[in-house]
């Protein structure tokens, strides 16, 4: 192995289907657990609403609805690897508006959860979801390593 | 035209993932020094840190303690740089494996995710590498 190997471990690349597979199953089951009882529950929903209306944003009863249906889709696009690089683009626009309007009140600490979610977005948007995903049937030449 | 395939793909999107890689790095990187830097530069921070992995059954606090922070330090360091970048990709995610199992998963899913990300984004970054906005690219070129 040369030096330069040693410090950049190419041999890991063999790797980074599996890597992705792992960051799309973590955060698309995150993004269907942080809305789903929302969806279960009208009474969570109305709860979020008021939380809107809280923080400013415009048309709450609508934005509500929206929001929690897109997180919801998104989720499940990243596990199945089904139009990832819409999901990526909605889940990262998503997380910038929730960044800009709640989280940054809360600072560093409290917006890092949402900056993950808007560079990991952007991540699958760029890239794909690489090869163990549903995307690959469709257009299989999207694969991009390193 | 675009095609249907094309348009459900956005394979164009693809000239932005090297700006992407640099922005998981610095992300990455600025929360590790946002976090750790108190405890590695402030006097009684360490002694702190050291009790609270005291109190969470660590073995060797105060060796532990010391290694952890300056691991994550020069880790973080190493991604900004982007250099030797899968090892600090590894060091990162081995290190908040190692936080979920004994610390985070007492706070539930909300609670871990953070850490959960920072194992996702470290092993992403050891298996595809930090882009081409980074040292490492440069010496794999020039070798």
């Amino acid at each position: 192995m040369r030096n330069v190997e040693v410090l950049t471990l190419p041999f890991l690349s063999r790797g980074s289907d599996a890597a992705l597979l792992l960051m799309r199953l973590m955060v698309g089951s995150f993004l269907i657990f942080g809305v789903w009882d929302n969806i279960a529950s009208a009474e969570r929903m109305t709860e979020f609403e008021l939380f809107l209306t809280k923080f400013g944003f415009p048309l709450p009863k609508l934005m509500a609805p929206f929001s929690v249906w897109a997180q919801f889709a998104c989720g499940l696009a990243f596990i199945a690897g089904f139009a990832t690089r819409w999901a990526g683009l909605i889940c990262a626009f998503n997380f910038v508006v929730a960044i800009a309007m709640v989280d940054h009140h809360q600072r560093i600490r409290g917006s890092f959860p949402s900056a993950c979610l808007v560079v990991i977005g952007l991540y699958l948007a760029t890239h794909g979801p690489g090869r163990l995903a549903l995307d690959r049937l469709i257009a299989p030449r999207t694969l991009g390593t390193r | 035209m675009t095609s249907p395939r094309r348009l459900l793909t956005l394979t164009p999107l693809r000239g932005g993932r090297d700006l992407v890689l640099l922005l998981i790095r610095l992300l990455v990187a600025g929360f590790l020094i946002v976090s750790a830097a108190p405890y590695g530069f402030q006097a009684g921070k360490l002694a702190e840190f050291a009790s609270f992995m005291a109190k969470h059954g660590f073995a060797a606090p105060q060796l532990l303690a010391p290694l952890s922070i300056w691991a994550m330090l020069l880790a973080s360091l190493a991604l900004i740089a982007g250099l030797a970048t899968a090892w600090a990709g590894l060091v990162v995610a081995f290190n908040f494996v190692v936080a979920i199992a004994m610390v985070d998963r007492f706070q539930g899913i909300d609670g871990s995710f953070p850490s959960a990300s920072l194992v996702a984004m470290g092993l992403l970054l050891a298996a595809v590498g930090p882009g081409r906005y980074a040292l490492d690219a440069g010496l794999a070129r020039r070798s």
